[in-house]
């Protein structure tokens, strides 16, 4: 048994001239909890979506558990549980009655629904809440009502579209918690979030999208270790702004230079502060420098700043 | 048996609210409200003299008939033109696609659950027919053949509902084309035939338009009346003696019904090929 339980191979999705996903390829090994991040508009939605059965592709493969899911995408919907980003609920059904009818349209027998519904809701933290209408719960009660509703039917994949958006800090905890404990249980877990910080806590796996293409995927501890020490650095030059930026490329411990709309340098530097210091006296000795400064060491700022160009490629960690 | 879990939980949503019952108190205010009306004008115009009770009757039955299909027609373009529309505008479609139902599961449970509620009200409304038969000129038989024609009409209205709410994202647009084309069908045809009528002096090329027009279901239920006006309209040219007129537009209506119960579930698939955005 192969240990990829998701398989994305060249997956491509354009909308007319718009190219939403762009060629990625990526693995999802079994009982990893996945997370998918990047930047508003990167992607992530769309390949969620084509991966649920509920878009199609314009090119590409995706396979789950070895089954392509385009061969029959009923069969797909049996292994999947999915969670949008924006759902709507039928706030005039109760609570069990709405499990009930998912759990059925699912394809279980009523009677096993019935079974296994109030573990669900334990689950989830809402056993008192089995006999309340859908549109007296609160957000988070509802976020995980959906939770429980993509579990009814105990599909082994779990696809979860932002599903902290929008919760307190005391909901994303409580989140964070359940999927470690369906992770415990054996489910593949595949989360999306543009919050890194979100999902470094959570993730065994990581792959970072924008742009429609996916720039890094790999183990999350792997990953992260590529931006430890990492600074962000921010030079002006007067003028030779792109000559600057490919000499800078060139230069020991930059990981990567942009050009921002400010007219500066974007550095990420790993490299302490006298090689900072080396830095800035070899760029001033060949440009003109008006400014230089260290922005700052964040994680999530080195991380969306990656994401957030386009223009230059980044080579993957790993495959 | 499994029943289609969306019907049941359609039937459950649309019980549990007054709507529903609200709906059929209006409903059998209204047809018992002019049948009331109906009856008092009839008796207060021949006074004490010598009354026809089975001819009142049969006029009552006539006017029940045709308010309560015009009562139907009103009321299924607004049952069935959001069934579709308003899983999309409250974003439980893609969680209801999601599932083991079929597009055609979807379709034909959200119809049917929409259809009950025609049902109950025909079904509620038959007291009423009681006092025409208190009264006498009609056959429990007429009465089979007028449910009969308001099922039928119901259900070929909804088919086109439906249609057009897998077709409109938003309920009120999905709305508004479903009125529209029920006006059509009902005065568009006549007013067209009516203006061909005058133009081509006493003769319409256009009557197999009628063929869509649902009044002609009522061919069923008054024979020689509607093919007095047939004749008339067409001068003796409609083709099949061995064919109603009726039984074909039946046959031509449940022929765009299924076309249409097709479009609906083809959209409802997201998969579906040529679908240029998800």
């Amino acid at each position: 048994m192969s240990s990829a339980m998701i398989s994305v191979k060249n997956l491509l999705k354009r909308y007319g001239g718009f190219t939403a996903v762009d060629n990625i390829s990526f693995e999802i090994e079994r009982g990893s909890i996945f997370g998918f991040v990047g930047p508003n508009g990167a992607g992530k939605t769309t390949t969620l979506r084509i991966i649920a059965t509920l878009l199609s592709k314009t090119a590409g493969e995706v396979a789950i558990d070895g089954r392509s899911i385009f061969e029959n995408p009923r069969e797909t919907r049996k292994m999947i549980g999915y969670m949008p980003d924006f759902f709507g609920l039928y706030d005039d059904l109760r609570v069990s009655e709405y499990l009930q009818f998912y759990g059925e349209a699912a394809g279980c027998r009523a009677i096993d629904v019935r079974r296994t519904a109030p573990a669900l809701l334990e689950l989830v933290g809402l056993a008192d809440k089995s006999g309340a209408f859908v549109n007296n719960l609160s957000r988070g009660m509802k976020q995980r009502l959906c939770l429980a509703r993509a579990l009814v039917h105990q599909p082994p994949v779990l696809l979860l579209d932002e599903p902290a958006s929008g919760l307190d800090p005391r909901a994303r905890v409580e989140l964070r918690h359940i999927l470690k404990e369906l992770q415990r249980m054996g489910h593949t877990i595949v989360i999306s979030s543009h919050i890194l910080a979100e999902l470094s806590q959570l993730c065994t796996h990581i792959g970072v999208i924008s742009g429609g293409r996916m720039h890094l995927v790999g183990p999350m501890a792997e990953v992260l270790a590529l931006f430890e020490g990492d600074t962000l650095l921010e030079m002006g030059v007067l003028e030779r702004a792109e000559e600057a930026r490919l000499w800078l490329l060139e230069q020991e411990g930059v990981k990567d230079a942009a050009l921002t709309n400010r007219g500066t340098l974007e550095i990420v530097y790993s490299g302490d502060k006298s090689a900072q210091a080396q830095l800035l006296s070899a760029a001033a000795s060949r440009f003109a420098l008006y400014h230089f400064t260290a922005t700052g060491n964040n994680l999530e700022e080195i991380f969306m700043k990656l994401t957030g160009e386009e223009n230059h490629e980044h080579q993957p960690a790993s495959g | 048996m499994n029943i289609n879990p969306l019907l049941a939980k359609e039937l459950r949503l649309r019980m549990r609210t007054w709507r529903s019952f609200g709906t059929v108190f209006l409903y059998l205010l209204v047809l018992g409200g002019f049948a009331l009306l109906f009856f008092a004008s009839f008796h207060l115009r021949a006074g004490w003299s010598y009354m026809d009770l089975s001819q009142l009757g049969r006029n009552l039955f006539n006017f029940l008939a045709m308010l309560q299909f015009a009562l139907i027609f009103f009321l299924v373009p607004g049952l069935t033109a959001t069934l579709i529309s308003s899983e999309h505008e409250r974003q439980t479609f893609d969680l209801l696609v999601c599932t083991q139902l079929t597009p055609f599961n979807i379709v034909a449970g959200k119809l049917t659950a929409a259809l009950s509620v025609i049902f109950l009200l025909i079904l509620a409304s038959l007291p009423l027919y009681g006092f025409v038969f208190l009264l006498g000129g009609v056959s429990p038989g007429e009465l089979a053949v007028l449910i009969a024609i308001l099922l039928l009409a119901a259900v070929i209205n909804s088919s086109f509902g439906i249609m057009l709410s897998s077709v409109f994202r938003k309920p009120a647009a999905a709305v508004i084309g479903s009125y529209v084309l029920s006006l059509a069908l009902v005065g568009g045809t006549l007013l067209l035939n009516g203006l061909t009528y005058s133009l081509f002096h006493n003769y319409s090329p256009l009557y197999p338009l009628l063929l869509l027009n649902p009044l002609v279901l009522f061919e069923w239920l008054h024979p020689q009346i509607a093919r007095d006006a047939l004749n008339h309209l067409s001068r003796g040219a409609y083709p099949w003696r061995w064919l109603s007129f009726w039984q074909v537009s039946v046959l031509v209506n449940f022929a765009l019904a299924a076309a249409s119960l097709y479009i609906a579930a083809w959209k409802v698939n997201p998969l579906r090929a040529g679908k240029k955005s998800g």
